[in-house]
């Protein structure tokens, strides 16, 4: 077989097994008795593992080998995960970076991988109780442990593994009493030796069947487990990704075809209906709605069976359909259609439905469940168990060239361009067809548009996974205790955002670290736990990604940043004096400041902060500091969702027209002559209990300003700049459009407080005005 | 009749925002609970239609605070407010009695369906 074409799939799956070994191992350092971690890292190594044996990376394998065997002793509870074993563990993790990326650039290896094996190995075996044996890296043996090895693996029912036990259940057990008996977690282990047994008793009826596929199912085992639990977990969605318990686990469907015999009548009465519900592709949780589905028809009646299983569904796998994400229930209910509709109605994230009435009676409704129709389900239902069919259940895993992404974005900017273009035709020239192909025409680009976004969008997750080794890297060398904390990773962004995004971020938090939390004595000395605190926040907020970096250090002091502001000559001693804190507080992210050293608390606090606010003014966002001294510092970093789309808000001012963008204006009002107060000839507009300061927006572009006319009403947006609000009075408000940015270039990009320009439908240019730099 | 509704979030943020959601003419927001122990006792005082609750909260997490309100009232109607990777949590907070959820950052129109929806069940 041709490995080459897998090469970017090794490289870029082994990738992040090495991220989340690197996140496991820096929590197991924190806190050996952390299972999950430990559990975690055990199966990265064995993936890893699987994966080069498979591309025939012997130094990959083995070395693998040797790391997943000592979080075996680990976890086994053998071996400490302490001092030498996870200074090798850590070796180990950076050695296969290194071994990846020679992967990566065609070179050969340079035989440290062999090494360190067998120095991992000669650490088993003098810590270890394990027989030297059992560990030697020969060929032979290999192939029979390896399959040994994976055994054990089954019964980890409390490492995530129950999950796939919970499947044969489904498949197998007599119809469930949903929701109870598949849905609680604590009864799925209950269940399992039953399950066993259930396994087996029908088996014979099986048999030819079920030998065949554990026949195949054997020999494919080595080869091509590892691969198809990749893609399951690749696909994101499942929350029990058991790497390799899939192909172990596979071997015993043998008899899952067979019909789930309805074993409880008594309960089960009225006709049998069967119900496809097909969820959005983009509904968040699917697992759980899937849960309430369940749970919902369970209040009015009985489910036979459904595919998927239950549990399936519950970890977010569902069918593929054209629709988005289905699931097929065999019911069985007293009640009606009508009930049951009202249902699937009160359900939210329903893309579609179908409720087909039974087409026999109930009595061969159940007759048909034993013999033909289920037995025929049952038969599709195999294929699931063909990891071709399994690599075609799962199309989100297909991977695309980020190049086209790009063209995808940039033709969909066109795209919208030209529709605007034609409904300004349109508007001049009005005809019917026209117009109404037109409204089809912006349903469809909308449509194109939400797609390439969501193709587009990773979650912040995707760049946060090597931080947590850069902060104990970091802690360590300065000597600090320091527990790193990340949160609120789901949120997505553009992906070109996001690569823009790691390196501010280790700014920040080497910001922290060397600079915001203090040593354990000086911690201890003020009260403060000897160990500080790191935390990394993702969330959203209106159109906007937050993520925030605080730390429970010593803050910065304004006055000590003006002070060496001044000092450094950044800015004037006067300017200094009438600046207020905030304004102060963002003097760090000036490039002159950024040398300032040897100021006591603030010391080197700019060091590489121009770029980080650089980084983010430069994908359309802005950086706030919120800071107590004595008590640690606060830096949020406000970034659009998405890049160069923007919905922005045309205003007239003479007879220009300026777009703003959206994210930008809290809101737009009509400000009547008595919500006008005057306070030192300055007039405020009061909104409702707030003074907000009224300004002309042509001041800003020297403009000329409109004489104030007390007497009518002023249109205005308000916005938000410097954690202050602003009546921004223009001429005229036009309307929202789709704006599809374009960069000035030079030399007009230097220009502070235009963002970009956008092209109107009738092709006149407008700018796209920046709010923050403006004011 | 607007639609009565509490609103259990430690983070003065998110209900701020959660009650900025409800601000139309069909609902009322008749309550507010820091955790997990004041949004039991609210339930009682204020017999909402529908509760909003948080699951991760101090003193009483939220699902404990849904499994003590369905005893009291078996056909309450409580709306988990999660995040997403919470998805297990969730699902025990279904299970203990939730009747549906939303997931923060939420799109207002969407947390109004789910309220909607959820009334009538």
């Amino acid at each position: 077989m041709d490995m080459s074409k897998y090469k970017a799939m090794f490289i870029s799956e082994t990738a992040e097994h090495l991220q989340s070994m690197s996140r496991g191992l820096v929590k197991i350092e924190q806190n050996p008795e952390e299972q999950e971690a430990i559990a975690e890292v055990f199966r990265n190594a064995h993936s890893i593992k699987g994966m080069a044996a498979s591309m025939g990376f012997e130094p990959i394998r083995d070395l693998a080998h040797a790391m997943e065997d000592v979080m075996d002793d680990v976890r086994e509870g053998t071996t400490r995960p302490e001092a030498e074993a996870m200074d090798l563990l850590f070796q180990g993790l950076d050695l296969l970076e290194k071994m990846l990326s020679q992967v990566e650039n065609d070179l050969e290896f340079s035989g440290e991988g062999e090494e360190l094996a067998a120095r991992i190995r000669s650490f088993r075996e003098t810590a270890g109780e394990k027989p030297a044996a059992e560990t030697a890296p020969s060929e032979e043996p290999k192939k029979t442990t390896g399959q040994e090895e994976d055994k054990p693996e089954i019964d980890l029912g409390d490492m995530g593994m129950g999950e796939i036990e919970a499947k044969e259940e489904t498949r197998t057990s007599p119809p469930p009493k949903l929701p109870e008996l598949v849905f609680d977690d604590d009864l799925d282990f209950a269940l399992d030796e039953e399950t066993e047994e259930e396994v087996k008793a029908p088996e014979p009826v099986q048999t030819a069947q079920a030998a065949g596929d554990e026949y195949d199912l054997e020999e494919e085992e080595d080869g091509f487990d590892d691969e198809v639990t990749f893609t399951l977990e690749d696909a994101g969605l499942a929350s029990p990704p058991p790497p390799k318990a899939a192909a172990p686990a596979a071997t015993r469907p043998g008899p899952a075809p067979v019909p789930p015999e309805p074993e409880s009548p008594e309960k089960a009465a009225g006709p049998r209906r069967s119900i496809k519900v097909i969820f959005s592709p983009q509904t968040a949780s699917p697992g759980v709605r899937g849960l309430i589905l369940f749970k919902r028809l369970g209040e009015v009646g009985q489910i036979l069976d459904s595919r998927p299983p239950a549990d399936e569904v519950k970890a977010g796998n569902f069918l593929d359909d054209p629709k988005g994400l289905a699931v097929e229930i065999d019911f069985q209910a007293d009640s009606g259609e009508a009930e049951i509709i009202e249902v699937i109605k009160s359900m939210t994230d329903v893309e579609a439905f179908e409720v087909t009435a039974p087409e026999a009676g109930p009595a061969q409704a159940a007759a048909q469940a034993e013999d033909s129709a289920e037995p025929a389900e049952a038969r599709d239902k195999e294929p699931a168990y063909d990891p071709f069919a399994q690599v075609q259940s799962l199309p989100q895993t297909v991977r695309v060239k980020t190049m086209a992404l790009d063209g995808f974005i940039n033709a969909l900017g066109e795209m919208i361009l030209v529709k605007s273009e034609l409904r300004e035709v349109a508007k001049r020239h009005p005809i019917g067809a026209l117009t109404a192909g037109l409204d089809k025409l912006e349903g469809l680009v909308k449509d194109f548009y939400d797609q390439v976004m969501s193709i587009r969008m990773m979650p912040l997750e995707s760049v946060v996974q090597r931080l947590p080794r850069v902060v104990r890297d970091l802690a360590r060398d300065e000597g600090k205790k320091i527990r790193f904390e990340i949160t609120g990773v789901d949120i997505e962004l553009d992906r070109a955002i996001l690569e823009q995004l790691t390196d501010p971020l280790i700014h920040l938090l080497r910001n922290c670290v060397n600079h915001g939390i203090e040593t354990p004595e000086e911690r201890e000395k003020m009260g403060k736990p000897g160990e500080g605190v790191i935390v990394l926040e993702g969330y959203r907020m209106r159109d906007l990604a937050l993520i925030e970096v605080r730390d429970d250090g010593r803050g910065m002091d304004p006055f000590a940043i003006k002070e060496a502001a001044a000092a450094k000559g950044v800015v004037s001693a006067e300017q200094a004096a009438k600046m207020t804190d905030e304004d102060a507080l963002q003097l760090i992210f000036t490039p002159g400041f950024s040398t300032a050293k040897k100021v006591g608390m603030v010391s080197g606090r700019g060091v590489g902060m121009d770029a980080v606010k650089n980084v983010v003014e430069g994908v359309g966002g802005f950086v706030t500091i919120n800071t107590v001294p004595g008590s640690g510092t606060t830096f949020t970093l406000h970034l659009p969702r998405t890049i160069a789309i923007v919905n922005v808000l045309l205003v007239k001012l003479l007879e220009e027209v300026f777009a703003v963008p959206l994210t930008k204006v809290q809101k737009t009002v009509e400000i009547l002559p008595h919500q006008v107060r005057v306070n030192q000839g300055k007039r405020f507009y009061l909104d409702r209990q707030e003074m907000v300061p009224m300004k002309p927006l042509h001041r800003f572009l020297d403009l000329e300003e409109p004489k104030a006319s007390p007497r009518d009403a002023a249109q205005a947006l308000i916005v938000e700049a410097h954690n202050r609000k602003v009546a921004l009075l223009v001429d005229d408000l036009i309307g929202q459009e789709e704006a599809f940015i374009r960069p000035l270039g030079k030399p007009l990009e230097r220009i502070s407080g235009l963002s970009g320009v956008t092209m109107l439908g009738d092709g006149k240019m407008v700018f796209v005005l920046d709010t923050m730099s403006l004011l | 009749m607007p639609i009565r509704v509490l609103i259990a979030d430690d983070a003065l943020f998110m209900r701020n925002m959660i009650k900025d959601v409800f601000a139309g003419d069909d609902f009322e927001v008749v309550g507010e609970a820091a955790n997990g122990v004041e949004a039991v006792e609210r339930y009682k005082e204020l017999q909402p239609d529908v509760t909003t609750m948080d699951i991760v909260m101090p003193q009483k997490s939220g699902i404990e605070a849904v499994r003590e309100i369905v005893k009291i009232d078996k056909d309450a109607k409580i709306v988990m407010c999660s995040a997403l990777g919470q998805e297990s949590l969730v699902m025990e907070a279904i299970e203990a009695g939730a009747s549906d959820f939303i997931v923060k950052p939420f799109k207002p129109e969407k947390v109004l369906e789910i309220v909607r929806k959820v009334v009538k069940l």
